[in-house]
């Protein structure tokens, strides 16, 4: 088993698809140490079936993929600009809250530096701001909204964790909001004063407001339908998806136009492949789940680790380390599905809330995303904006130390991450089971 | 090498095709169930049972898709595609899909063991008036499917090699 094991991580470090991984570390332990037929790999996968919560996870890919195909970047910039512009530094704020939205409803970091940062970069430069701030702002806001509903790295965490502890989606959905705020605005903190020096002396123009307004009219209520139809107890997680999904298809084919019967083709070819690679890999890590509670393998890694860490805090700390490292070998997806089942029944012993540390969880992915020397946006961002990987790297050093400063707060005050729960506790939310 | 690709074009189209339908099929009964349970306190369970169906079905297609060789877009942790030159960088390529190819062969074996067993259980999925065996079908299809595209890659990247050796 050994043998099969060192194999499968050498081929997954050259770069191996993750479910053959995955899928092949489950079947050889249910063969090998469980000795039971492999097969029973898919009665774990076919679980699918039978958690209504997982619909959430293609309709809003497909909703996400809709507005980065349409023309909803160029207006949600044009609008925030319109409403923020005018404000000393407000192209930064523009930069990070567009960012955030957008990042919030596609789940992708790099959809979000291809899509918003190709638009923002030329705008930062016409307005002198250094290269080398607008480059690392740019990198670094790409993964702002991780914490945002409806965020794909959150509904998959809920999904994933809710298989040993009770959790609802909406939970984190919900948790992530002020953590998420914090990052924005310790961000806008660093960002303002070069806001204040390079900023472009426009004045407030109302008729601009009001025709930005106009152009994302059909778009603007998304938001606001998803994040308080969730925080209202109206809508579960997979019914917000399923909402979000047929407004943005009727807005974007027959209200605005801006998608042909031959884009959505392509749209949702994209958006199910990205789904398709998302969930055979959690398919396969049901399974792989199922070996582990079965040995008791995160009891073991408890107990192990325990002989050297009895402190909370010490634990969050080698935690944080963890999982950046982690954040920068892993995408956010694959992560999600090897390492929480894993991770949340250890941190539950430390006494850690499982919905904090799913915020702490994502909040770390989100910095091991730009964390060098392998963070994945560092390299799109080198990509796309054509620069070389040292330029990108000095870029985004300030806006590192920021988010490790967010990161810090994050874990070490979980109030910030469970405080708005209290309030939404006693709404009864729509469990998903419901739906069946 | 030419009928082999058109093959998997042919299964690729298929594939588009299911999945185009499922999704939208999927995204109105989802969004029918919203309206029904909020302004009519009603819900109909076949809906609820298919969408979860076609959410597995779905996914396999997705993944299955993403193997074709004109896609190759699941997800790995890639740290040496980047960094290795022509050819070494092919080689490895060519290593990980042949790997990748017999790993979904056996996944297929396992598969259809697991459907002979779920059929000789014969649970139904009464609310859709399907056996859960016909919904686990999809298990040994794509992994057959992806099967054939892996070696499908491997054959490409092998061709490409020489083709590029003859060129030099």
């Amino acid at each position: 088993m050994g043998f099969i094991i060192f194999g499968l991580i050498l081929l997954a470090v050259f770069g191996e698809p993750l479910f053959i991984i995955i899928g092949g570390a489950a079947f050889a332990s249910f063969y090998f140490v469980l000795h039971i037929h492999p097969a029973t790999l898919f009665t774990d996968f076919y679980r699918f079936t039978t958690m209504p919560v997982f619909v959430a996870i293609p309709l809003f890919i497909f909703s996400g993929y809709l507005l980065a195909e349409s023309r909803m970047p160029e207006k949600m910039l044009r609008f925030t600009n319109a409403l923020l512009g005018w404000i000393p530094g407000g192209l930064c704020l523009v930069a990070l809250i567009a960012c955030s939205i957008f990042t919030a409803f596609t789940g992708a970091s790099a959809i979000t530096i291809v899509a918003i940062g190709t638009l923002l970069y030329p705008a930062f430069l016409k307005d002198n701001y250094p290269e080398n701030f607008t480059l690392g702002l740019i990198t670094t806001s790409g993964s702002l909204g991780t914490l945002f509903m409806p965020c794909l790295p959150l509904i998959l965490y809920g999904v994933i964790a809710s298989q040993q502890v009770p959790l609802n989606v909406e939970d984190m959905f919900i948790a992530g909001l002020l953590p998420g705020v914090l990052l924005l605005l310790l961000m806008w903190l660093y960002a303002f004063p070069f806001g204040l020096k390079y900023t472009r002396r426009q004045g407030f123009a109302f008729k601009e407001l009001l025709a930005a307004t106009v152009d994302i009219v059909w778009e603007l209520p998304l938001p606001f339908f998803i994040i308080g139809g969730i925080l209202a107890g109206l809508f579960s997680a997979p019914e917000a998806a399923a909402v979000a999904a047929i407004y943005v298809l009727l807005v974007e084919m027959f209200v605005t136009r801006d998608m042909t019967a031959g884009k959505l083709v392509g749209v949702i070819r994209r958006s199910m492949i990205m789904n398709g690679s998302i969930l055979i890999i959690v398919g396969m890590a049901l399974g792989l789940t199922d070996v582990f509670v079965t040995l008791a393998v995160p009891d073991k890694i408890f107990a192990f680790i325990c002989n050297y860490v009895t402190n909370k805090y010490v634990f969050l700390l080698l935690l944080n380390f963890f999982l950046i490292f982690v954040g920068m070998a892993m995408d956010i997806f694959s992560a999600c599905a090897i390492i929480v089942p894993i991770v949340v029944p250890i941190a539950i012993k430390y006494g850690v809330d499982p919905v904090h540390l799913g915020i702490i969880f994502l909040a770390n992915l989100e910095l091991g995303f730009v964390t060098p020397p392998i963070g994945m946006s560092l390299f799109i961002s080198s990509i796309k904006f054509n620069k070389s990987f040292p330029t990108i790297l000095r870029s985004v050093v300030p806006f590192f130390i920021i988010l490790v400063i967010g990161l810090i707060l994050i874990t070490y005050v979980p109030e910030l991450s469970l405080y708005l729960l209290r309030f939404t506790a006693k709404k009864n939310l729509i469990d998903p089971m419901d739906l069946l | 090498m030419k009928i082999l690709c058109k093959i998997e074009k042919i299964i690729y189209n298929i594939e588009l095709t299911a999945v185009v339908l499922l999704l939208l099929s999927l995204s109105v009964f989802a969004f029918s169930q919203v309206v029904l349970r909020n302004f009519f306190d009603y819900s109909v369970i076949w809906m609820a049972v298919y969408n979860n169906m076609a959410l597995l079905v779905l996914s396999m297609l997705g993944a299955s898709i993403a193997t074709s060789s004109f896609e190759r877009s699941h997800i790995n942790v890639d740290l040496f595609q980047g960094i290795l030159k022509f050819p070494y960088n092919k080689y490895l390529n060519a290593v990980l899909t042949f790997v990748a190819g017999i790993a979904c062969l056996l996944f297929f074996f396992f598969a259809v063991h697991y459907v002979g067993v779920a059929r000789e259980v014969g649970k139904v999925e009464h609310a859709i008036h399907t056996p859960e065996w016909v919904v686990a079908l999809i298990f040994p299809v794509c992994f057959l499917s992806m099967s054939y595209k892996f070696f499908l890659c491997f054959l490409t990247d092998v061709n490409d090699i020489r083709a590029r050796r003859k060129q030099r």
